[in-house]
């Protein structure tokens, strides 16, 4: 006499269900952070527009005085400056970006088994009702 | 005191005062752009943004060397125009003409740019500066307060007051007394950390700068002093004069003085800077580096550990850092840049 399918029992169910919300919210939580580091990027990149090193140009001036030549060098360094600053938030921007796209891909992966764990929830669900 | 040809281009020094001023403008904002909110970042991403503090505040403080810079040249030039006009006393007057145009904007008109603390500061400046001037003059004129049964007389003469407000006015003429000389050497302090200088070179060139000014203000007070001068309260006038007189003269070679002396700690202090930069990053680059050696051989289950492990060591020294750097940011520009520009209180000997 074969075996009756039973269906899953109310724990498994339970458990499906748990998995389903852990997934959701953890989809939700991955495409926010992936969000918010590309925002931050993004303000950063814009903010580097204002730190053009070349801009500060006073090496081609012909005036010659003891204040002159102080005051060019102390403008000079700022360039030094500016440059140094501006590297660092490019690398700041980079290091953004990549960690968007580790969660990019932790959102994708999420998603995956998201979709796995409904069917196997709705299919759960059929074989009980 | 470098000797030789001098050549002033006076339009190019213009044009380089208005590009630097407007460069300066640029990295303001910019500086101001540089500020991301951290909360809705994960953790990772915060230990990445977290030296953004420190870089605001290097951009803010290139930004007021480029206008320190810009009005290096916008003065030389002006000075060059009116010693082109005036030979020798032409120099002599436009240098002092120039001075005193300059020093009369935050002095008599507000000066305006407040911050939190608005007008206050600069209120509390012009208040020391009429105190100490009208204790100098009313203490020539009438003497020290004395009290007399019930009452005490302020000067000896003007209103009658109880004797219990003699506390709080003789209170308020210390302040007006002795506030001058704080406030000149706290703004003294102020303007030669926005120059770039570190704490121990400001505290250094303000000490001997202020020094320098209050040793010339009280040299003219005397001088004056002992001018035959009838009139009390234009003898008074004539004592303040001649001490801000003085003291405003003495505030170039004053400023020269101090500058010398702050170099001598600024060797030091740059030698220490460099040395603790170095350790800094070493220390910084190990970290991270170790955190991504133990990052990526492993899978993607492991890569939290790994995370975790780099990111709250990393958060943990960038935040000490960025802590101090925002806290000093703070106290500096919030404190010490809204103090007003130097007042010269005249003490009589």
């Amino acid at each position: 006499m074969p075996a009756i399918d039973a269906g899953p029992t109310p724990a498994q169910l339970h458990a499906l269900v748990a998995r389903v919300d852990h997934l959701r919210s953890e989809l939700e939580k991955f495409e926010r952070y992936a969000r918010a580091c590309r925002a931050a990027a993004s303000k950063l990149s814009a903010a580097t527009g204002g730190l053009s090193p070349g801009a500060i140009d006073v090496g081609g001036m012909s005036s010659r005085a003891p204040r002159v030549d102080r005051a060019r060098a102390s403008a000079e360094a700022v360039r030094g400056t500016v440059d140094s600053v501006r590297s660092r938030v490019d690398g700041m921007v980079g290091d953004l970006q990549h960690v968007a796209v580790a969660y990019d891909r932790k959102a994708h992966d999420a998603r995956i088994d998201l979709t796995a764990a409904t069917a196997q929830l709705a299919a759960a669900r059929a074989g009980g009702g | 005191m470098a000797s030789g040809l001098m050549v002033i281009a006076v339009d190019e020094l213009s044009t380089a005062d208005q590009q630097l001023r407007a460069q300066a403008r640029r990295l303001e904002g910019a500086a101001d752009d540089l500020v991301v909110s951290t909360g809705d970042l994960p953790p990772e991403a915060q230990s990445i943004v977290a030296g953004l503090p420190g870089l605001r505040n290097r951009v803010e403080s290139a930004a007021r060397q480029l206008r320190t810079a810009a009005d290096t040249f916008g003065t030389v030039a002006a000075e060059a125009v009116l010693a082109d006009g005036g030979g020798l006393f032409g120099t002599a007057f436009g240098g002092l003409l120039m001075k005193t145009l300059t020093g009369l904007k935050g002095d008599v008109i507000p000066p305006g740019g407040y911050g939190p603390f608005g007008p206050v500061p600069w209120i509390a400046g012009r208040f020391t500066l009429v105190a100490g001037a009208a204790d100098t003059i009313f203490s020539h004129r009438y003497g020290y307060p004395w009290a007399d049964g019930t009452h005490w007389r302020v000067y000896g003469t003007g209103p009658y007051l109880s004797p219990k407000w003699r506390g709080p006015v003789e209170w308020a003429g210390k302040v007006g007394k002795y506030g001058g000389l704080g406030i000149t050497l706290a703004s003294t302090f102020s303007q030669r950390l926005n120059r770039g200088e570190s704490v121990p070179q400001a505290a250094g060139g303000a000490g001997v700068e202020t020094a320098s000014m209050w040793a010339c203000a009280t040299a003219g007070a005397r001088v004056a002093n002992a001018l035959p001068i009838p009139n009390p309260f234009v003898k008074g006038g004539a004592i303040l004069i001649g001490g801000a007189g003085a003291g405003a003269a003495c505030s170039t070679p004053g400023r020269w003085l101090g500058d010398r002396a702050s170099a001598i700690p600024g060797r030091v202090v740059d030698g220490a800077k460099i040395v603790g930069n170095d350790v800094k990053n070493t220390t910084l680059d190990g970290v991270k580096i170790l955190g991504r050696d133990v990052k990526d051989p492993i899978v993607r289950g492991a890569t939290t550990v790994g995370n975790d492990v780099k990111d709250t060591a990393v958060d943990g020294v960038n935040k000490v850092g960025s802590g101090l750097s925002t806290a000093g940011g703070f106290v500096k520009k919030n404190v010490l840049d809204k103090i007003p520009t130097p007042d010269i209180h005249i003490s009589l000997p």
